[in-house]
């Protein structure tokens, strides 16, 4: 038996006795959110795309819409074009993105991967954080609790996402038709779709809330079937950022005529 | 297979140090294994909780080159061997001696919580009707062993020391309330209590508590989520509560059928 | 000297199935109520129990009724148990059942949601409500939480030494914390015992460290009798690999879900040898035995669903005759049953998660596609303290006894299934009548002069020199020997070296000692704990001397058939006014007509 020098276990920021490399994954998530935001704020408020023409006049982007740029409220009707913010103006992703930003911020999932990598609450399990007073989601967080009003705004833009990717396969005056930006859009629709199907508000509202269940009821099906995909829910969460976020470049580079799109519309 | 080296934490609530013991290692050997020949051949007095050895007790727990785990489910194959092997006690509560520490807090906790209050026996001999999927859904929850890792890991409880004032009740507290709440019988409402005196605001879902369950319990997911949501129904969400108040309270609502989805 | 003491109207020891249920009834009775237990709360040995509660509830054969189960029960016994116990337990388990859901225990559920029952070895008919496969936890958390709420003042890590007398009277009991080593007097009225097990006394046992046999050992010291202490009960199937989890118990509920066990041959030795009484029940064939088990009415169990005691000496003789497994066991099968269902991995999974989750963990083996490796293992006495069948006292006035600790139910061999439903059966009765009892008691006198010799021999370990004798060699070398000369297979011989090996144990015990403080210390814990083991094993090896036929538990090379004249004897243990055990042989009383009518009706 000797007496070893260690005394005590570390303490503090970071301190722990776990031998893993529990620190990559906090890492590589913060780099993810930091990407993200990035791009997104810069994108924001860029010159719409749905605005933009080619030489002939046709929209660049033919008969798809950028996820930035869905629902398009200006389009719609329903906010005014052309209004200055500063020296800016309100573009139609400044519209919409503040909705699935609220989403994301108060989902569920989202709340551990920024609780661990952006404010080390704790970095990792088993990992000392930074002493301080922790009021967790009593105090600014307590925003957190109304997930679900974001959860009913986004099933509408599932909604609309969905008609956008019908459209994809339809470009006016050249008729029926398929590109590589309709199979970019149904992606990320479809990422969106089971995101969104997966949530545990979501998941509540349609019969977690229930104490009775039987195998043959509706409640109890769907519960069923909403858990199922919850069991995925941060898979979901990032392949349906990632797949915004390259929607929306492929879209943007497509714009900007740094790319082609490969499709059946020979016009295009 | 040859030997190992484990550096353990031996002392007190008055402190103490590490260790160092030699274990043999032969094939299928636990840590706990090892820990009891270091008891029996060079520390007699090494302390450290254990009981049936099957991972269905929750004696054991402690943690294992920093890791909260049941020593008797973590075999010495899955740890390598080549360094120091560290055994130290749960790090959220009081020590007690060597691995063994003070989880008296956790019982306290527990009494807090108001029993099950069955609603009238639906058949004459005093039996209800449950379905196996009503049973499911709680069943989760009713295999919790105690074993308090998930306390332990809780960074509510580990750094910020939340026992009292104000109190977090902690993971496995929350699935216990969860385990009464979705309970197809019960009639009592326990909300009130998770809300402001276990006070599930202070969980920020970052999920420590399920990476660690042995039982391989969906604390988060399928207990503290759900929880949250029934809290969000009965005091954030003006909607659901008038919903709810129309249909004669929200644990009334929740025990007869469920409205056609509209 | 230095104690705490505390004062109660009844004094709970055990905090099992057994010790929650009769502190609770006493509490409800309004009586001041202890509880000690030597680990946590909840942490008993009843976490351990597996496949279910034996109540004729009748929920999927509406066939069972009390009479059956009794039947059952006697049968399985081999006629030596208390038929008054018996009945008491077949006609109370269901209420027992349905009062456990009522206090929140949530049970699996037939389709009409109903509690569900499964078949279970020896029970004629599916009997045992269970949950999965953990139905000791189920029952020990719903016990503890219900219990928490009825003002039950609960010691935790105590370990009780002694038990106190005034005159014939049982009046406290002494003991220490664990955490500490501080001393603890507990004064009551009345006291009841529900330390369950005595498995520690072997090897190879599926018990945890808590079965020392304290309650056996205080209630002895004290003036109780034991009873059939000779008939100990070898689960056919622990684990035997690997060598650290030897002995962890393998459900009986595996071939209640239709598992098989298989040789090395690959024959399913089961069906060679079936005994006389149960030919009429036992299927013909492998299939009739399938169906069975998937709840056919009209199918008769496979052999493997025989009595324990049967199925544990036919792994044996397959394992001697070299047939056995690789690692000195045979095979568990349960992934042959793909042959008949669809999904049957998902099926194992979902009824056996626990044995799943143990095999993957510790044997890193996948029993939805290979088998298990199994032999027999220590896990229950049926013999213990002698007790009234309807008010579980002892012959000592104030002293109670209930559960594992308590003996009469179960004759020479266990059904399974039946001792959980015999702890919440006769753990209520033991509360119920200690608390009565406790009623018309006043607290009895302690003498001082007793306390002081007590706390002298307790601490003796800490002053002897370190390099005598070593505890927990002395308890390792007795598990050996009581696994070899008085385990599943006995002889006169042998039983007669262990008990002379055992009184050198006890001189070595004279001179065991310790080092550090009394601040939680295994090695000191240890040393106590043997004169428990040591006291216990004494009672098998006498008992086991005397009972000249093999019957349930006990079988013996010598005498390997049952005989007539040791049918209708129990045999008791005593302490002698020298101090030395003493042992006799006493008839069993004559069994009423109604019983033996029900008995006879269902041959």
């Amino acid at each position: 038996m000797t007496q070893l020098t260690t005394v005590a276990p570390p303490e503090g920021f970071g301190a722990t006795m776990r031998r893993d490399i529990w620190w990559l994954r906090p890492t590589l998530i913060l780099a993810a959110f930091a990407t993200f935001l990035i791009y997104g704020t810069i994108c924001a408020f860029q010159e719409p795309l749905y605005t933009m023409k080619d030489a002939k006049g046709n929209p660049v982007l033919g008969p798809y819409v950028t996820p930035f740029e869905s629902p398009n409220l200006i389009e719609l009707g329903l906010a005014p074009a052309g209004v200055n913010l500063g020296p800016l103006l309100l573009t139609p992703a400044l519209l919409v993105l503040w909705a699935p930003g609220g989403f994301r911020f108060t989902c569920y999932f989202c709340r551990l991967a920024y609780h661990r990598s952006v404010l080390g609450d704790p970095p990792g399990c088993a990992v000392g954080e930074w002493k301080r007073t922790y009021r967790g989601e009593k105090g600014f967080f307590w925003i957190n609790n109304f997930h679900r009003y974001f959860l009913y705004v986004i099933l509408i833009f599932v909604v609309f996402h969905w008609i956008h990717f019908l459209l994809a396969f339809y470009y006016k005056g050249h008729g029926l038709g398929i590109g590589v930006g309709t199979l970019v859009t149904g992606f990320d629709t479809i990422a969106l779709t089971m995101y969104v199907g997966g949530c545990h508000s979501l998941r509540h509202l349609v019969g977690g809330r229930q104490n009775h269940f039987n195998q043959d009821s509706l409640t109890f099906k769907l519960w069923n079937f909403v858990s199922k995909i919850n069991a995925h829910h941060g898979l979901w969460f990032w392949l349906s950022l990632g797949s915004v976020m390259l929607a929306d470049m492929y879209m943007r580079l497509l714009a900007h005529g740094v790319i082609k799109d490969f499709n059946t519309w020979s016009s295009f | 297979m040859g030997q190992a080296t484990f550096h353990i934490w031996r002392g007190d609530k008055n402190g103490g140090s590490f260790q160092e013991y030699h274990a043999e290692i032969t094939t299928g050997m636990v840590v706990l294994d090892a820990v009891h020949q270091i008891q029996a051949t060079q520390a007699p007095d090494l302390a450290c909780r254990w009981n049936c050895k099957a991972g269905k007790c929750g004696s054991c727990s402690a943690e294992i080159n920093g890791k909260p785990r049941l020593m008797c489910m973590t075999r010495m194959e899955t740890i390598p061997t080549d360094q120091p092997i560290t055994l130290q006690p749960m790090k959220a509560f009081p020590k007690m001696k060597d691995l063994v520490t003070d989880v008296s807090w956790n019982y306290k906790v527990n009494k807090m919580i108001p029993p099950l209050k069955p609603r009238k026996p639906d058949f004459p001999d005093g039996t209800w009707h449950m379905t196996q999927e009503e049973a499911d859904r709680i069943q989760e929850f009713r295999k919790c062993i105690e074993c308090f890792l998930c306390q332990n890991t809780c960074h509510v409880l580990r750094d910020h020391d939340a026992k009292e004032q104000p109190m977090f009740g902690g993971p496995r507290f929350m699935i216990r309330v969860a385990s009464l709440d979705m309970h197809p019988l019960d009639t009592e409402d326990r909300l009130k209590l998770v809300k402001d005196d276990l006070n599930i605001g202070l969980c920020n879902i970052t999920k420590c508590c399920t990476e660690v369950c042995p039982e391989h319990i969906r604390i988060t997911d399928n207990g503290i989520i759900p929880l949250k949501e029934r809290v969000v129904d009965e005091f954030y969400d003006p909607v659901m509560w008038i919903v709810n108040k129309f249909r004669g309270g929200r644990k009334e609502a929740s025990t007869r059928t469920p409205l056609p989805m509209v | 000297m230095d104690y705490t003491t505390h004062e109660h109207d009844v004094l709970v020891i055990g905090a099992g199935g057994a010790g929650l249920r009769a502190a609770i009834e006493a509490s409800a009775a309004g009586v001041s109520v202890g509880l000690v237990c030597k680990s946590l709360l909840g942490k008993a040995h009843t976490v351990m129990a597996e496949g279910g509660i034996a109540a004729a509830l009748a929920n999927v054969d509406d066939r069972d009724n009390w009479e059956v189960h009794f039947a059952d029960t006697m049968r399985g016994g081999q006629y030596v148990n208390n038929w008054r116990m018996a009945e008491l337990h077949a006609k109370e388990a269901p209420e027992r059942v349905r009062e456990l859901e009522r206090w929140g225990a949530v049970f699996d559920r037939t389709k009409e949601g109903k509690i569900l029952q499964r078949n279970f070895g020896g029970h004629r008919y599916p009997r045992l409500a269970h949950v999965g496969d953990r139905t000791g936890l189920e029952l020990i958390r719903t016990l503890q939480d219900h219990g928490i709420h009825q003002g039950i003042q609960v010691y935790m890590e105590c370990a009780i030494v002694r038990l106190l007398k005034d005159g014939e009277r049982v009046c406290g009991a002494f003991g220490y914390y664990r955490e500490d080593g501080r001393f603890v007097l507990f004064r009551a009225k009345a006291i009841v015992l529900a330390t369950g097990g005595l498995g520690k006394a072997y090897k190879i046992t599926s018990n945890s460290w808590e079965g020392t046999g304290d309650g056996h050992s205080l209630g002895y010291h004290a003036g109780a009798e034991l009873i059939d202490m000779e008939f100990i009960q070898f689960h056919p199937t622990g684990m035997v690999w690997p060598p650290s989890v030897r002995g962890i118990l393998v459900t009986e509920g595996v071939r209640g879900e239709g598992g098989i066990l298989v040789n090395n041959r690959g024959e399913r030795f089961m069906f060679k040898d079936i005994p006389d009484n149960y030919k009429s029940q036992t299927a013909d064939t492998e299939e009739e035995g399938w169906r069975y088990t998937q709840g056919d009415k009209n199918a008769r169990r496979p052999p493997e669903l025989l009595t324990r005691d049967h199925v544990a000496r036919c792994i044996r003789r397959e394992v001697r005759e070299g047939r056995g497994s690789e690692h000195g066991g045979v095979y568990l099968d349960i992934a042959w049953i793909k042959k008949y269902i669809p999904h049957a991995a998902e099926h194992i999974k979902r009824k056996l998660p626990s044995m799943y989750h143990q095999f993957k963990e510790l044997g890193g083996l996948d029993i939805t596609t290979q088998p298990m490796e199994v032999g027999p293992t220590t896990h229950y006495v049926m013999g213990g303290i002698r007790v009234h069948a309807d008010t579980q006292m002892t012959r000592v006035p104030g002293l109670f006894a209930a559960g594992e600790c308590a003996a009469g139910i179960n004759g020479a061999n266990r059904l399974g299934g039946n001792s959980l439903s015999d702890i919440i059966v006769f753990g209520k009765r033991a509360g119920e009548h200690a608390a009565q009892y406790a009623k018309n008691a006043s607290l009895g006198a302690i003498n001082p002069e007793q306390l002081r010799d007590i706390e002298r021999e307790v601490v003796a370990p800490f002053e002897r020199p370190v390099t005598s004798e070593n505890a927990f060699t002395i308890q390792h070398e007795l598990q050996e020997n009581m696994q070899d000369l008085a385990g599943i297979v006995r002889t006169e011989s042998e039983m007669q070296q262990m008990h002379g090996k055992l009184e050198q144990f006890w001189q070595r015990l004279g001179k065991v000692a310790v080092s550090g403080n009394r601040w939680y210390n295994p090695g000191w814990h240890t040393s106590l704990d043997l004169y428990n083991l040591l006291t216990v094993s004494e009672g098998i090896v006498l008992s086991g001397i005397m009972r000249k036929e093999s019957r349930g538990g006990h079988y013996r090379e010598d005498y390997p058939n049952k005989s007539e004249e040791f049918g209708k004897v129990n045999i008791v243990v005593h302490k002698g006014s020298d101090g030395k055990m003493q042992v006799r042989q006493e008839p069993i009383p004559e069994m009423p007509d109604y019983l033996k009518r029900v008995i006879e009706a269902n041959r």
